[in-house]
C-alpha cells in the first residue's frame, strides 16, 4: 500500500492507494500519526479514493489517525471511500463516530 | 449435504504478507459463479479476517501452516474452511463479541462480528493447543439467474 500527503492551508491530505490489511495497517497508522504529529494541521482529510479494499484493519487505522487528530483538536474527515471499505466501516459504526465525506475536495 | 461440485485447498505459512494471496485465491475460485463485485467483496473481506486471525492469533509467537479449503456445491454455495494449528481460542463466545480482542493495537476486535455478518454462516471450532479451525458459506446469487 503506498500513502501520499499533502498539506495545504491547514488542511492534510492523507491519501491511502493500494489494499488495506492487517500487513501494512501498523505501518500505515503510524505514519499518519507521524505526519499529524509534525504537521499540527487544523484539519486532517484520509482519502480513500485509491483504496479499493479494507478489512477490519481499516477500522483501527481509521479510529487510531481520528484520535491523534482529535488530540491536536484537528477536524478529521475520511472521503472518497469505495464499497468495500464503506461497508467495513459501516458495519463496525465508524460512520456514526467520524465524518465521512462522500467524495473527494480538491 | 448438497453435492461437492469443486474443491481447491492452499496452504501457505503463517506470513502476514500472505493475507492478499489468500484473497486473491478465494477470489478467483468464487469467480466461477460469476459473482456480484459486493459478493466477491463480502468473500474476500471474510478471508481476510479469517487468515489474520490465523496468523495473529493463532500463530501469535511462530509461522505455522495455514490451509484454506474452499467448495463448491450444487445450488451455488461456496464453503470456505481456514484453519491452523495454533494455540487455539480459549473461549469462542468472548472471541465473538463486538470489539474483543486479544491482538495489538492495529486489531480492532471487529474480525468474527465482519465475518458472521457478510457471509450467511459462521462456526468456529478451536481446542487450546491445537489449533482453531473457521467455516464459513455463502449462497450466492449467480448471474446466470438474474
Amino acid at each position: 500500500m503506498k500513502l501520499i500527503h499533502d498539506m495545504k492551508g491547514g488542511l492534510l491530505t492523507v491519501r491511502l492507494e493500494g489494499e488495506l490489511d492487517h500487513h501494512c495497517a501498523m505501518d500505515i497508522t503510524a505514519r499518519i500519526c507521524e505526519l499529524i504529529d509534525a504537521l499540527l494541521p487544523p484539519r486532517v482529510r484520509l482519502d480513500c479514493s485509491k483504496m479499493p479494499f479494507t478489512d477490519s484493519s481499516g477500522i483501527a487505522v481509521v479510529m487510531r489517525s481520528a484520535r491523534a487528530a482529535q488530540g491536536i483538536d484537528s477536524r478529521f474527515t475520511v472521503a472518497g471511500l469505495c464499497a468495500q471499505p464503506m461497508k467495513v466501516l459501516r458495519a463496525a459504526g465508524v460512520d456514526r463516530l467520524v465524518e465521512i465525506e462522500e467524495e473527494v475536495h480538491i | 449435504m448438497r453435492n461437492e461440485l469443486n474443491r481447491v485447498v492452499m496452504r501457505f505459512p503463517s506470513k502476514s504478507i500472505n493475507e492478499g494471496l489468500a484473497r486473491s485465491g478465494a477470489a478467483a475460485f468464487a469467480s466461477q459463479l460469476d459473482p456480484t463485485l459486493d459478493e466477491l467483496g463480502d468473500i474476500r473481506t471474510a478471508v481476510s479476517e479469517a487468515v489474520t486471525n490465523a496468523i495473529v492469533h493463532g500463530y501469535k509467537d511462530e509461522i505455522g501452516e495455514v490451509i484454506m479449503t474452499m467448495k463448491l456445491f450444487e445450488g451455488d454455495e461456496i464453503e470456505i474452511v481456514i484453519s491452523d494449528k495454533g494455540c487455539g481460542i480459549p473461549d469462542i463466545d468472548q472471541a465473538r463479541q463486538p470489539l474483543y480482542t486479544t491482538g495489538g493495537a492495529e486489531r480492532s476486535g471487529m474480525g468474527f462480528t465482519i465475518m458472521e455478518s457478510f457471509m450467511d454462516s459462521l462456526k468456529i471450532k478451536s481446542a487450546e493447543g491445537k489449533g482453531t479451525t473457521v467455516t464459513m458459506r455463502k449462497r450466492l446469487n449467480t448471474r446466470r439467474y438474474r
